[in-house]
């Protein structure tokens, strides 16, 4: 069993887990550390006491979870009984999968192997950090998961080079302002063209109202990875609104988007209720939406090195949209593929795109990058599956090489 | 139509182009990612530019008005203030300043413009020296821009934000 001090964390700031079954907890604001739910998973904690120390926990409410996703993400581990599970409503049942989704830390205690099996299936990571145990045998588990984390994905910061468009508002700015301060010299530079200069002060007014009231710009994209054999993707995406003049603008959280995990940007109001952010926009202000979360994947598109040289075969039933193949450091694109098709690449290329450089950033040896339909305007709404393929995966089946 | 005066419109342009390049400059250096700055930054040129604008005509106005009347300082007063205005109406939808912050600001550039070339005017009518007069004239304008000057945040907290 790994003591405290192997999840990194001080010995001296460990809380007394029996205190908090003792008294009436106090939670913080958003699950924080270890969050333990129900007194009958808190007894199950309790015995991991060891030497005094035991890991730093909060006790939890079945009611006091979060009931939206993003309320998981200063959890370190959770872990609930059967008891406090059965009393969760829709929304928090749903975050708590959702969390399962994104690899989060969960430990079932006492639960029916039928419960173990439908969050293992939704979990992401392929379940690695979903576990069940009996009440014994909980500190032991639990010390296990902590052991070991997800593989983070990429930072939203790091998507902004794929947003489809990217300023432009500034460079109209400056052209407007700039052509009307020489045109307004020059009309009061001639005597005859001087009283010209109060209608072209009073229309280039009007032009700039007009031409900077309202509209707004959107651009979105997400990138989602997965491993071989994973049913459940995980994904990062940045959505980015770009104000075009002066209003009120209402942003819908939808989609891949739906649960922001930050929000960057002045004078947003956020409605979870409608799931809109109200924003007072201004000319050149901009806000950023960084959400992650889950999705599960079917089969597709997988590669595989049967004899050394990369091959990628097309297992669904559908035929395939163009995408790239990442191997050893080499990118590759890959045609369409009808279903059951092999392709060999022959003729690499330089990774000279943003896209294409953050492919082989992440790519950790074979890995397949297909673009995934979103719904919006395939201009400026885009994503992309990463699906990596484990180190001497088995021979791809069904396909004719 | 009587002429706009050339002497109000160019100053009103220069100040328009100082504010301008100043603020498009510090735009530029902002990252793309922070809408906050950016209203910041445009608050606080609109302020800028407006307060700017009460300095030029109360420092220029009793050199200008005189020997004008009438329709002469409507004119003047319309150079001063008109080439400022498509910059207002860019700044206004890159800020939070509101629109009625702005239009009362103009009325106390005419106000403030009204009562020194009325005040111009008068001086020049007293029997005293025309020169004096004159010096007298460009002082209270002088002292009202100093007043303007270190009023400034104030007057800003008005124009609002």
């Amino acid at each position: 069993m790994a003591d405290a001090s192997s999840t990194g964390r001080p010995a001296a700031l460990l809380l007394a887990l029996a205190a908090l079954t003792g008294g009436e907890p106090i939670p913080a604001a958003e699950p924080h550390g270890v969050v333990v739910v129900g007194r009958e998973a808190a007894a199950a904690v309790a015995a991991m006491s060891n030497g005094g120390d035991t890991l730093p926990a909060t006790i939890y409410s079945p009611g006091e979870l979060p009931t939206r996703p993003p309320g998981y993400r200063t959890t370190d581990a959770l872990v609930i009984g059967t008891q406090s599970l059965g009393r969760l409503d829709d929304s928090r049942l749903r975050a708590l999968l959702e969390y399962a989704g994104s690899c989060g830390r969960l430990l079932l205690v006492g639960t029916a192997s039928d419960t173990e099996y439908i969050f293992t299936r939704r979990a992401g990571c392929g379940g690695r950090f979903v576990a069940a145990a009996e009440a014994s045998a909980v500190p032991e588990t639990l010390a296990h998961l902590l052991e070991t984390r997800p593989v983070a994905l990429p930072t939203a910061a790091s998507l902004d080079r794929l947003v489809p468009w990217r300023g432009g508002e500034l460079r109209l700015v400056a052209l407007f302002v700039g052509g009307y301060l020489v045109v307004l010299s020059v009309l009061f530079g001639f005597r005859r063209t001087r009283p010209a200069a109060v209608g072209f002060c009073v229309l280039a007014t009007i032009a700039a109202i007009l031409l900077w009231t309202g509209g707004r710009r959107d651009g979105f994209v997400a990138w989602a990875e997965v491993d071989d054999g994973e049913r459940i993707a995980r994904y990062v995406s940045l959505g980015v609104a770009a104000a075009t003049g002066r209003s009120r603008q209402e942003v819908p959280l939808e989609g891949l988007g739906r649960y922001p995990s930050r929000i960057v940007g002045e004078n947003i109001e956020t409605d979870e209720e409608t799931e809109r952010l109200r924003w007072a926009a201004t000319l050149l202000a901009t806000i950023r939406i960084e959400a992650t979360g889950s999705f599960p994947v079917e089969p597709t598109l997988r590669a595989d090195s049967p004899d050394g040289r990369p091959r990628v075969c097309n297992r669904g039933s559908r035929t395939t949209e163009p995408g790239w193949l990442a191997s050893a450091g080499r990118i590759y694109a890959i045609p369409a593929l009808a279903p059951g098709q092999a392709w060999r690449p022959a003729d690499g290329t330089a990774a000279t795109t943003p896209l294409l450089r953050l492919l082989r950033a992440r790519a950790d040896g074979l890995a397949v990058l297909q673009e995934l339909t979103v719904p919006g305007d395939p201009g400026a709404r885009r994503a992309w599956l990463l699906r990596r393929e484990a180190a001497g995966a088995a021979e791809v089946e069904r396909c004719a090489s | 139509m009587r002429e706009l005066n050339p002497a109000a419109g160019i100053a009103a342009i220069i100040l328009a182009a100082a504010v301008a390049a100043w603020w498009l400059g510090s735009l530029a250096l902002l990252p793309v990612d922070d809408g906050g700055r950016i209203l910041v930054t445009s608050a606080a040129a609109t302020r800028s530019l407006i307060v700017g604008q009460w300095l030029m005509i109360a420092l220029l106005t009793p050199l200008w008005t005189v020997g004008c009347r009438g329709v002469g300082r409507l004119f003047i007063l319309a150079s001063a203030c008109l080439p400022l205005w498509p910059l207002l109406a860019v700044l206004w939808a890159a800020s939070g300043v509101s629109a009625i912050g702005l239009a009362a600001s103009q009325l106390v550039a005419a106000a403030l413009f009204g009562g020194l070339a009325a005040g111009a005017g008068l001086l020049q009518r007293l029997p005293i020296d025309p020169a004096a007069a004159r010096l007298m004239t460009t002082a209270v304008g002088a002292g009202l821009a100093v007043t303007v000057w270190t009023l400034r945040s104030t007057l800003g907290g008005w124009i609002g934000a």
